[in-house]
This record gives C-alpha cells, sequence and structure tokens, in this order.
C-alpha cells in the first residue's frame, strides 16, 4: 500500500508570534510560528487578520525572533528550529515569499537536550543574535538581549547547574542547587564571548524581560518568577514586586508568568505580563539618574491565556492563543486608571513570606476585541458522519479545551457570510448586474428574470425596484450587460435592446418567428443564436452603435455560446464558443478576415450546459504567489456534472491539456467573479463551487453554501466583491471569505469537552444524529458572573472533578440532554450504562459498575461489551443491576486505550506498546491474544482499516499501518485452536505472531484522530487525521503503480530542488523517529507550482513531462 | 593494536563524554542511564510543541506552567538523587 499524506487544513494554533515591519515600511505585521508552519499576517485598517503568506518548513519551529539593522527600515526573522540550524529570513514582498538571507549550522537535527535552538535572544540594537549556550550539566531556562545601546552586546540567562548535585547522591546538594542569572558579554573588537557577571536569583524564575536601555530607560532585565517579578542589573539591587493573586485561587498554587509584550515609545515604555491564568498585568519602572526606584504591578485586563503577544505600534494587541481561538485586540486605554496594583515599595515581607496582593478579574477595561482567527487546537477527536444528509459528510470536531472547548462542524468548502437575503415576486431564472458606465467602481442594477417579465433594481443606499432604466420589463431576458463605454444592453427572445447613455433606444427583432435561444457577450462584441442555430454576429462600432457583422448558420441547435474577454488594447476578441448538443465545443474566429471559421473542435462526452472563457493575465508574482504567463482556459460545465477545462491556443485557437472533474448532479452553470481582483470562475452545480487563483494554485473549491440556481459578481460601496444570487424564489447576495489557511470551514456549536466521543451507533440503532460525548472539566463554580470563556474556570484543588454527558442534536445546536456527574466523579472508576430514549435525543441510567482502574476503552462486542480497564481486557454482559463478567486477559503490558472489532477478532491498543490482535472463543469462553507489534508505540489515535490491518499513530507525532502477514492471518483463521496451542508457547516476550508494519510516516504533530472515510461522492476513500495543532490531513492510497513511481520521482526531485526553509532535511524530518515507509509527501509535491518556472521545467523534462500551466 | 592507539581511543570517548552529555562509558549504572533518558525526555517534550500541549490538556495546565514543571529541579534534578541508593 503507497499513501499521499496531504494537509487539507493547516494548522491554526500558534507556538509562537513576533511583530515588525517585515515588509519595510510602516506596516505592522505578524509571523507566527504554528508548529511546522511559518505564515505572515497582517491587520488591515480595520483590524481583520489577513495571512499573506504562509509556508510549511517541514521541520518543528521551536522559537522566533526578529531584529532590525541599525538604521534600517525592515525587521528580519531568525529561526530556531530542531534542524540543527540557525536561519534569518526575509519576507519578499514581490515574491510573496520568505527569502532564505543566512543558514549556519551549529548542530544535530532534531530537539535535543544538547542541541541549542529552544531559544533565541537578540541584541536590542540588532547586532548579535544569541542561541542558549549548552553547557553540560547546565538547564537554561530563559535567554533575552540586555539593551545596552551601542556597548559590547550583553545577554542575560537563567541557569541551573547540577553538576554537584549529580555527584551527591543524599541529594542535599540536589535541594540547595541554586538558579542564577548570567550576563554574557560579546566583545565585538575581539569576537568573543565572556562571563561578564552571574547573580543569584529566585528558584522559580522562568522568564527573562528586556528593559529598554541606553537613552530610554535604564537597562537591566526583568526576571519572572513564581508569584514575583524582579528587576535585576550588574550593581544594582533586586527590586522585587509580588504578583497579584485571584481571589479564589487555592493557597498552594503558585502564579506564573507565561507571556510577555514590550511597549516602547519616545517617551515612556511599559510592559504586559500575562499569567498562566490568563490575567494581564501592566508593568512600570520608576527610574532615575540612581537606577530604578520602584516596580509597579497594576492589573490590566484578562484574556485567554496566550502563547504569544505582541504589541502593535498601530495600538494593536495581537493575543495567540495557546488553545482556541486567537484574537487582535484594539487599546481603548492603557491602564492608567487606580486599579489593583502591588509595588516594590510596599511589599511586605512576614514570617510565612511575603504579602500577597489580591485581585477580582473584571470585565475588559482597557482592551476591545476586534477581530478573531480561528484555531481548532487542539482538536482532541473527529468523527466524520454525513448526519446531515448532504452530498459530502461533514467533519465533527471536539476542539479547544475547559471553558472554551467547541464542537465544530467542518466543511469542505469555502466559508461564505451572507449578506443579505429577500425574497422576489416569483420564482426567478436569472439575473445579472451591471454598471452604467465602464469606469464605475459599483454596479447600478440589479436584473431579475423572470419566466414572462424582468424585474429592474437599482443599487443605491438602499436596493430598490425601478421603472425608468430604460430595460424591457414584460419579457424575459437572456442577458444583460454594459456593451461600449456606457450604453447597456438586454437581450430577450425577440431581439436585443440596446439602451443609450442619453436615453435613446435601439431595437433589433429577430427576423421571422424566430426566437433568441442564447447569447454570448463580451462588452464590445455580441454572438445570438437564433431557435434553429443560426448565429448572428454583432459589434460595437466607433459611436457606440451595435452593427450586425456576420451571419453563420450552424448544423443544429446551440447548447451555449461565450466569447472570449477582449485582450487588452485590442478591439475584439478572436475567439467564440460554441457548444452544441452533438456533445461537441466548437471554437470558432470572430476576426473579420475569417469571420466564422471553425478553428477547433472538442469533442466531450456529455452536451455542453454552459460555457466560460477565464483569462489568466500574466503577473510577475507580486502578493498573489508565483509567475504564469498569460493564458486562456475554456470551460465547459456538461450536462453530466462534469466540468471540463482546457487550454486555448492564444494564436491558433488549438485546444490542448484538457482536464475534466466531477462537480455534482447538475449541469455546472459556469459564471465569471472577481476575488481578489482577479477572474474567478463560480460553477453552480447542485452545490456552489468556486475556482480561483491563491498562492500561485488554480483551486477549485466548493463553497459551504446551498444550490443556486442563477448568479452573478456584484460590487456596491458595501461589499467591493460580492455575489448575487437567485434560488427558489429568493435573491441572496453573499461574499466568499477568504479562507488562507485551507478549505475548511468551522461552524462552531454548543461548548463541550470530550474525553471520548462516540457517534452514537450509526446505522446500527438508527440514531444517526446523535452524539453521545463524556465531558470531564475541573470547573467548580458556576455561578461566577464572569463568562467562563475569556476567564477560565477557579482553579480547583487538585483531584477534583466536575464531568458532564451532553447529547447533541447537530442540526438544531441544543443540547438534548445533559448529565452531570455528581460528587467529584469522574469518567473513571465507573462504568456507567445509559439506555437512549425518545428516538436517541436523553439518556436513562440503566445501572453502574465499579471497576478497579480506570476504563479508557470500550467497545460493543458480539452483543456484549468489551472493556479495557487499566491491562485488564474484559467481556462484560449486560445484567440487570451490573455488568456481569464474563471473561478477561490480563496480559497486556500497560493500559488498554482503544479496543476494536471486526467478527471475532478484537484488535486491542495498548497506551505504549501499540496494537495486540485478539481472538474470542465462545466455546472456551477465551480471551487470548494471538499477535502483536515488535515496536513500542505510545498510541494516541487508532483505526481499524481491514481483516488484517490497523492504523494507528503515537504520541510522538507518527502515522503508521501494521499488518498481519497474509499466510499468518490464513493460519490463524484455518487453525481449529486458532493458534492457541501457539500461543501458549509465545515469542520475545510477547504473542506468537508479530504484525508487520507496512507504512510509517511522521506528520510532526500529535494526532489525536484517525477515521476512513470519502470526502468526495463516489470518490475514494482515504484516512482523515486531526491534530493536536488544529491541522486535519489526509493519507489517500494510489491506485496505480504509475502513479505511485511518478509521485515519488517528484517527491526526490522537490527534495533536490527545493530543500526546506529552514534548513531540516525533508527526508530526515519524515523519518524522525522511524524511516518513512510508502508515503509520499504530498506537502512537499504541492510546493510544485510556488517554484521558479525554469525548475519547473527542468524537473518536469526529468519526469518526461510538461509542467502544467497551473 | 598498540597500547598507544587504546589510549587514543579512550581519551576520544572521554572527549565525546565530556561535549556530549548522555554518552554512555562501560561504567554507566542502570540508574544514571534511566536518569539521561529522563531528562532527554523531558527535554523532547519541551522542544516540541504539540506533545506540551497534549500534556497540558491532559493535566489541565497552562503550557507555560508545563513547560516549567519539566524544567523544575523536582523533576530533573532530584529524581537523580534520590534514587541513587537504589543503584544496581
Amino acid at each position: 500500500m503507497y499513501l499521499y499524506n496531504l494537509t487539507l487544513q493547516q494548522a491554526t494554533g500558534i507556538v509562537s508570534a513576533i511583530n515588525g515591519n517585515f515588509s519595510g515600511g510602516k506596516i505592522q505585521e505578524i509571523v507566527v510560528a504554528r508548529g511546522k508552519i511559518l505564515s505572515l499576517l497582517r491587520p488591515d485598517e480595520l483590524g481583520k487578520l489577513q495571512t499573506l503568506h504562509s509556508v510549511e518548513i517541514f521541520g518543528c519551529i521551536r522559537s522566533l525572533a526578529q531584529f532590525r539593522l541599525t538604521g534600517a527600515q525592515k525587521d528580519y526573522i531568525v529561526v530556531g528550529s530542531d534542524s540543527g540550524r540557525i536561519v534569518i529570513l526575509e519576507y519578499n514582498k514581490e515574491k510573496n515569499v520568505f527569502d532564505k538571507v543566512h543558514q549556519e549550522t551549529f548542530g544535530k537535527s532534531g530537539c535535543r537536550r544538547i542541541v541549542p535552538g529552544q531559544y533565541l535572544a537578540i541584541d536590542p540594537k540588532g547586532r548579535a543574535v544569541m542561541i542558549e549556550a549548552h553547557k553540560s550539566h547546565t538547564i537554561v531556562y530563559s535567554i533575552c538581549g540586555v539593551d545596552c545601546g551601542f556597548d559590547n552586546p550583553i545577554f542575560a540567562a537563567i541557569e541551573l547547574d547540577y553538576s554537584e548535585a549529580d555527584q551527591d547522591s543524599t541529594g542535599v546538594a540536589a535541594g540547595e542547587a541554586q538558579k542564577h542569572l548570567t550576563f554574557y558579554e560579546l566583545d565585538l573588537g575581539l569576537n568573543h564571548v565572556s562571563r561578564k557577571w552571574s547573580d543569584q536569583v529566585d528558584n522559580g524564575a522562568n522568564m527573562l524581560v528586556t528593559v529598554p536601555g541606553g537613552g530610554d530607560g535604564p537597562s537591566g532585565v526583568l526576571v519572572c518568577a513564581e508569584n514575583f517579578v524582579i528587576y535585576k542589573n550588574q550593581g544594582h539591587p533586586d527590586i522585587r514586586a509580588v504578583i497579584p493573586r485571584r481571589a479564589d485561587l487555592p493557597e498552594e498554587r503558585g502564579v506564573l508568568i507565561v507571556s510577555a509584550a514590550t511597549h516602547k515609545q519616545k517617551s515612556m515604555f511599559f510592559f504586559l505580563l500575562q499569567t498562566e491564568y490568563g490575567d494581564i498585568f501592566k508593568v512600570t519602572l520608576e527610574h532615575g539618574n540612581d537606577g530604578v526606584t520602584e516596580l509597579k504591578i497594576k492589573y490590566f485586563d484578562t484574556i485567554p491565556v496566550t502563547a504569544s503577544m505582541c504589541v502593535l505600534k498601530t495600538g494593536f494587541l495581537f493575543a495567540a492563543s495557546e488553545f482556541g481561538n486567537h484574537a487582535l485586540y484594539q487599546f481603548q486605554a492603557i491602564g492608567d486608571d487606580p486599579d489593583v496594583e502591588s509595588s516594590s515599595s510596599t511589599l511586605m515581607e512576614t514570617e510565612e513570606g511575603f504579602q500577597p496582593v489580591f485581585f477580582q478579574p473584571r470585565g475588559l477595561k482597557n482592551l476591545v476585541r476586534i477581530d478573531r482567527a480561528e484555531s481548532l487546537m487542539p482538536i482532541m477527536d473527529m468523527k466524520i458522519a454525513n448526519l446531515f444528509e448532504e452530498e459530502t459528510p461533514q467533519i465533527y470536531s471536539l476542539c479547544g479545551r475547559g471553558p472554551r472547548s467547541s464542537l465544530r462542524i467542518l466543511r469542505p468548502g469555502l466559508a461564505i457570510s451572507e449578506m443579505a437575503v429577500s425574497q422576489l415576486p416569483g420564482v426567478p431564472s436569472a439575473v445579472w448586474t451591471v454598471k452604467k458606465n465602464v469606469n464605475d467602481a459599483f454596479d447600478a442594477y440589479i436584473v431579475v428574470s423572470f419566466a414572462n417579465a424582468t424585474l429592474v433594481l437599482s443599487i443605491g443606499e438602499t436596493v430598490e425596484e425601478v421603472s425608468d432604466s430604460g430595460f424591457l420589463d414584460t419579457t424575459p431576458s437572456l442577458a444583460v450587460s454594459l456593451i461600449g463605454d456606457d450604453s447597456l444592453m438586454q437581450v430577450h427572445p425577440n431581439g436585443i435592446r440596446h439602451i443609450r447613455e442619453d436615453g435613446r433606444i435601439n431595437e433589433w427583432r429577430t427576423p421571422g418567428k424566430r426566437t433568441t435561444v442564447k447569447v454570448g457577450s463580451n462588452g464590445l462584441q455580441v454572438v445570438i443564436a437564433l431557435s434553429g442555430g443560426e448565429l448572428i454576429y454583432f459589434e460595437v462600432d466607433m459611436t457606440g452603435q451595435l452593427m450586425e457583422v456576420e451571419k453563420h448558420e450552424m448544423s443544429g441547435d446551440v447548447a451555449c455560446l461565450d466569447i472570449a474577454p477582449v485582450p487588452e488594447g485590442r478591439q475584439r476578441s478572436r475567439f467564440l464558443a460554441v457548444g452544441s448538443y452533438d456533445n461537441t465545443i466548437r471554437i470558432l474566429s470572430l476576426d473579420p478576415d475569417d469571420c466564422m471559421q471553425v478553428l477547433s473542435v472538442q469533442s466531450v462526452s456529455s452536451p455542453p450546459e454552459s460555457l466560460l472563457f477565464l483569462e489568466v493575465k500574466a503577473s510577475i508574482g507580486g502578493e498573489d504567489g508565483a509567475d504564469h504567463p498569460a493564458n486562456l482556459f475554456l470551460n465547459a460545465g456538461l450536462q453530466n456534472g462534469v466540468l471540463f477545462r482546457t487550454v486555448v491556443d492564444m494564436i491558433t485557437g488549438q485546444l490542448s491539456d484538457s482536464r475534466s472533474r466531477f462537480l455534482g448532479l447538475r449541469a455546472p452553470k459556469l459564471f465569471s467573479v472577481k476575488v481578489r481582483g482577479r477572474p474567478a470562475m463560480l460553477c453552480l452545480s447542485s452545490r456552489p463551487w468556486l475556482g480561483y487563483i491563491h498562492q500561485g494554485h488554480f483551486l477549485l473549491t466548493p463553497l459551504s453554501y446551498e444550490t443556486l440556481e442563477f448568479a452573478a459578481s456584484f460590487s456596491s460601496d458595501q461589499c467591493a466583491e460580492g455575489v448575487v444570487s437567485v434560488a427558489g424564489d429568493a435573491l441572496r447576495v453573499f461574499t466568499i471569505e477568504q479562507s488562507d489557511q485551507g478549505s475548511y470551514t468551522a461552524e462552531e456549536r454548543e461548548a463541550a469537552r470530550k474525553e471520548c466521543f462516540e457517534a452514537a451507533g450509526m446505522g446500527e440503532n438508527g440514531n444517526g444524529n446523535m452524539n453521545q460525548m463524556e465531558n470531564g472539566g475541573d470547573d467548580e463554580d458556576k455561578e461566577d458572573p464572569l463568562c467562563d470563556e475569556q476567564y477560565g474556570y477557579p482553579k480547583a484543588e487538585s483531584n477534583k472533578w466536575v464531568s458532564c454527558i451532553r447529547v447533541l442534536d447537530p442540526r438544531t445546536a441544543a443540547t438534548t440532554c445533559l448529565l452531570e456527574l455528581q460528587d467529584n466523579e469522574a469518567a473513571f472508576r465507573f462504568i456507567h450504562i445509559y439506555r437512549f430514549l425518545e428516538d436517541g435525543r436523553s439518556l436513562e441510567l440503566l445501572h453502574k459498575t465499579q471497576v478497579e482502574g480506570v476504563p479508557l476503552a470500550l467497545c460493543q462486542f458480539q452483543g456484549r461489551l468489551l472493556a479495557g480497564i487499566g491491562s485488564v481486557l474484559r467481556l462484560y454482559d449486560l445484567g440487570k443491576k451490573r455488568l456481569l463478567r464474563k471473561c478477561e486477559n490480563k496480559l497486556f503490558p500497560n493500559s488498554i486505550v482503544s479496543i476494536q472489532t471486526y467478527r471475532d477478532r478484537i484488535y486491542v491498543g495498548d497506551i505504549q506498546e501499540s496494537f495486540h490482535f485478539c481472538k474470542y472463543r465462545r466455546d472456551e469462553n477465551q480471551l487470548y491474544i494471538f499477535s502483536d507489534d515488535v515496536v513500542p508505540r505510545w498510541l494516541t489515535a487508532s483505526y481499524h482499516i481491514d481483516f488484517d490491518t490497523m492504523a494507528g499513530a503515537d504520541k510522538f507525532g507518527n502515522v503508521y499501518f501494521v499488518r498481519l502477514p497474509q499466510d499468518v492471518s490464513d493460519e490463524i483463521e484455518e487453525d481449529p485452536t486458532g493458534g492457541k496451542i501457539k500461543w501458549e508457547q509465545g515469542r520475545l516476550n510477547g504473542a506468537p505472531n508479530k504484525v508487520e508494519e507496512i507504512v510509517q510516516f511522521h506528520v510532526g504533530d500529535v494526532v489525536t484522530s484517525l477515521q476512513k472515510a470519502s470526502l468526495i461522492p463516489g470518490g475514494g476513500e482515504c484516512v482523515l487525521y486531526g491534530t493536536v495543532m488544529g491541522s486535519l490531513g489526509a493519507l489517500l492510497p494510489f491506485t496505480s503503480r504509475d502513479d505511485v513511481d511518478f509521485f515519488s520521482h517528484l517527491e526526490m526531485h522537490m527534495r533536490q530542488e527545493h530543500p526546506p526553509l529552514c534548513g531540516r532535511d525533508h527526508m530526515a524530518y519524515r523519518s524522525a523517529y522511524f524511516p518513512v515507509k510508502d508515503v509520499v509527501d504530498g506537502d512537499l509535491c504541492e510546493q510544485f507550482p510556488t517554484l521558479p518556472l525554469d525548475l519547473q521545467r527542468k524537473i518536469a523534462d526529468e519526469l518526461d513531462r510538461t509542467p502544467g500551466r497551473y | 593494536m598498540q597500547a598507544s592507539d587504546r589510549f587514543n581511543i579512550n581519551s576520544q570517548l572521554e572527549h565525546l563524554q565530556a561535549k556530549y552529555v548522555g554518552t554512555g562509558h562501560a561504567d554507566l549504572n542502570r540508574f544514571e542511564w534511566a536518569v539521561n533518558i529522563q531528562r532527554d525526555s523531558y527535554a523532547s517534550y519541551i522542544g516540541h510543541y504539540p506533545m506540551l500541549a497534549y500534556f497540558a490538556v491532559a493535566e489541565n495546565e497552562s503550557i507555560g506552567r508545563e513547560r516549567y514543571n519539566f524544567m523544575q529541579k523536582e523533576k530533573t534534578i532530584k529524581s537523580c538523587s534520590s534514587g541513587y541508593e537504589v543503584k544496581c
């Protein structure tokens, strides 16, 4: 089995974020590391976060820092990763890529104890960067640069030397081990680093923050420790202040600072420090000539706990939440109002230690949230099911944790936001928008056609019906468009109505009793098809008149028409495409010298329903991605639901390189729209699709919207790039959200946290639209007036639990049943049996059965219950009062975390020792293990693939498949004892047979759920996975040997020609724990279109192919 | 093999042991070996953010707290001295 790994939705969690002016100039930008992805975000003027660029680096980003060379206008990015190399990147705004400026190798690859890369520190003047020094027997907790103006750069580090503790077996030295703050100086003249100063520091110290120096401040560092913030500098006494505590915090818990941001202006500076509970404190220093005199910590606001905070110069705070959605806040104030404050001058030391300061969290006062960026992190579990009976299944995922957890329903497709829906008097058949002048920015009219009338709506402050537009309203319309510079055209069955700018109306009538059936136009040229198959060609002449130029008789009725857009600087376009009912598409010339000559013919599988020429203009990169030559594509929606796309030669009109794709059950109708100012295509089949260019790829992506009949682009001052559409008797206006991360949209539902999530009895007992889940959390007090989402649950004492079970109806997003477990009871110690009531809407407790361990896995098996309780696999029967033990096997190594069954086989996953294949013999009432794995695997997810195969994921970020060899499997099935005799012998301290690893791949992220599903109607099945960082990926099996060959060679060439950005070797990364086996990395192959054209050609030549136009 | 060569290899090993923490040697006892693995594990957890987040979810702590706990001497140093007695 060969698989193709592809990320469907990039990770949404953030490891680290930095801000600066990366594209140069004054624009504030944010660079975020999302595990293995580096992205550049920019908040626009309205405060909406836009992703400009996102690149997978095939490595693990551990730290980020930005620096600016003295006097420069542009920030550079330093990346510390697992590559054993330090990489300096520059954002190239012309090409919209990160360019590698420098790469320096310093150690082995991988996240190891002895290889630096975890911490980065920058000299504030941009003269030096330090990666943590790794001396043996020293733990480094944090490093930072010390601002000392233009003197030699100094770096500070919190270190702990444990060499003595290691020598001392009594543990005394270990108890006395003391953290030190050490200053290292880089002598620029000698190019040498020396240890300058070292001083004892609080043993709870965990973070350093640079204090501005030189002319801006007192220099030195802030040492954040558990419960304290301490100002330290060489030759300066410590200034210490206590971090205020929440009043309801249990006494044994400390307060730890987890993220920090500095704001510096010409006249002042302050620090924002966030605690592990989400409270932000503003730290200010009183300083004069004799150094710092006072350190003040004032309560600022409370926002969800962040991994990184960035204070932007434009007055925004970007908060990269560690779990759940990220947010952008705007400063309303900078905390000058009086509030709870702790200061170094009022610090009281008593016999029990320092006197704490208490505060109560309150609503936001200084910040206001203006935008949020969706984050699925962490996806704890997911199920793929088609509960809504749509064309494609939905992905139900449990995201986030604690009070910020949610059940999100994901659908493949772009998100849309609906702006208006209005009912129309009848059922419309078509809709158009027109401008009054070619130079207008916005549309003037929306024209809706009904079966026997036309309705004109004018767009202004409001959209209202008008009758003075000049359009004929007593007839249906076939096309409405702007023609020439400033006149309007309405094509109706009996002719063409040409409305001049001054109100004059020219009417052209169809000859005889023939009616117009199809129209194609491009603003300067119009072709109409009459019933019977006659084509009449009109052109706009110099005076703005519509002149008949040519007639042409086709052999039969015309199914559809389109004229290519007029190339820039030309009078007319040369190509007319005509689709006929004899399953052909013809390209006709519109040039005066060979007018209506057939240039080429293409036969297709079914009569075409709709045609659209899409011109892709040449670009030299820019913010949209890679280079593209100009190309003209002919798209055809066929009656069998297939979208057919072919390249039209710009000179000869020859068709080549045709591709087709099934879009849905209805013939796709094609409409031209704009996406980010570039031409795009909207295809309306049984669901809408959008074909557009994103970062150099042409993507055809479904929209998460209902079936539409007809659509047109729409632009007004409220919405620059919208779409107006008709469906049923409603007119809908919507915009397409540019989701930059990938093509999944989430719909948030009821907050709920998971331990275990089962789509209950899918198909088996007929309650398909039900989810059952067990919750675990440890909130104690729900009467808090503040919303838990923002402030978090109050911390409980350890070993306190609150759990609940919730039944949700995903259609209404309503909880139909909520069972709270009482008396500190969590999801362990008991197995509860519930009965579904009211057609699966609620649950009723039947009975509880006490067990001796934590039951982590349950599975139904032949009408009984299999439970994994610690290391015991047990079979229960349902009794009246409790579960009845039937049979058990205690031979599992550690703890059972997953059980799956198929026929009489039981596939058991151990928390540490991979899969065990078991069998149950009913006649002997015995469970026995007949096969296991030879590799220790710390399972986090598992899925049953087929009779002999299991897929699993381990906590180190690997996905693997194991299979029982065919002969062993046959032997076991044929053996009347089922391999029992052999089992008693055992092998290598385990089962007699061993499974073989057939697939192995390092995803680089902890996979928490695996499921097999088919996401395209009629498409093949693939294995989907969800990860802790909030990404979704798929493993697709290859169907032919040729594809495997092609993709493995492409992957090989890509590895050579396009090594990962941060210096990690691609093959080594994908084999980080075990050698990669039979998986081609699609994420790497998909970067092919971003390569320079000559490189693309070179690789294509070696593969005996030609590079695609897209 | 000459005696001087052997001396060379030994000195090379010593150099390795000094440079790379955790390089084994003939007299390594079971406990030192385990301590090394434990420290390597914590270092790896801290380096791999998704794994750190996974533990943070399980323990219902913030990621920053989890990182702090993994580095505190209770986990990295004391484990060494407390078990030293049972060396074998």
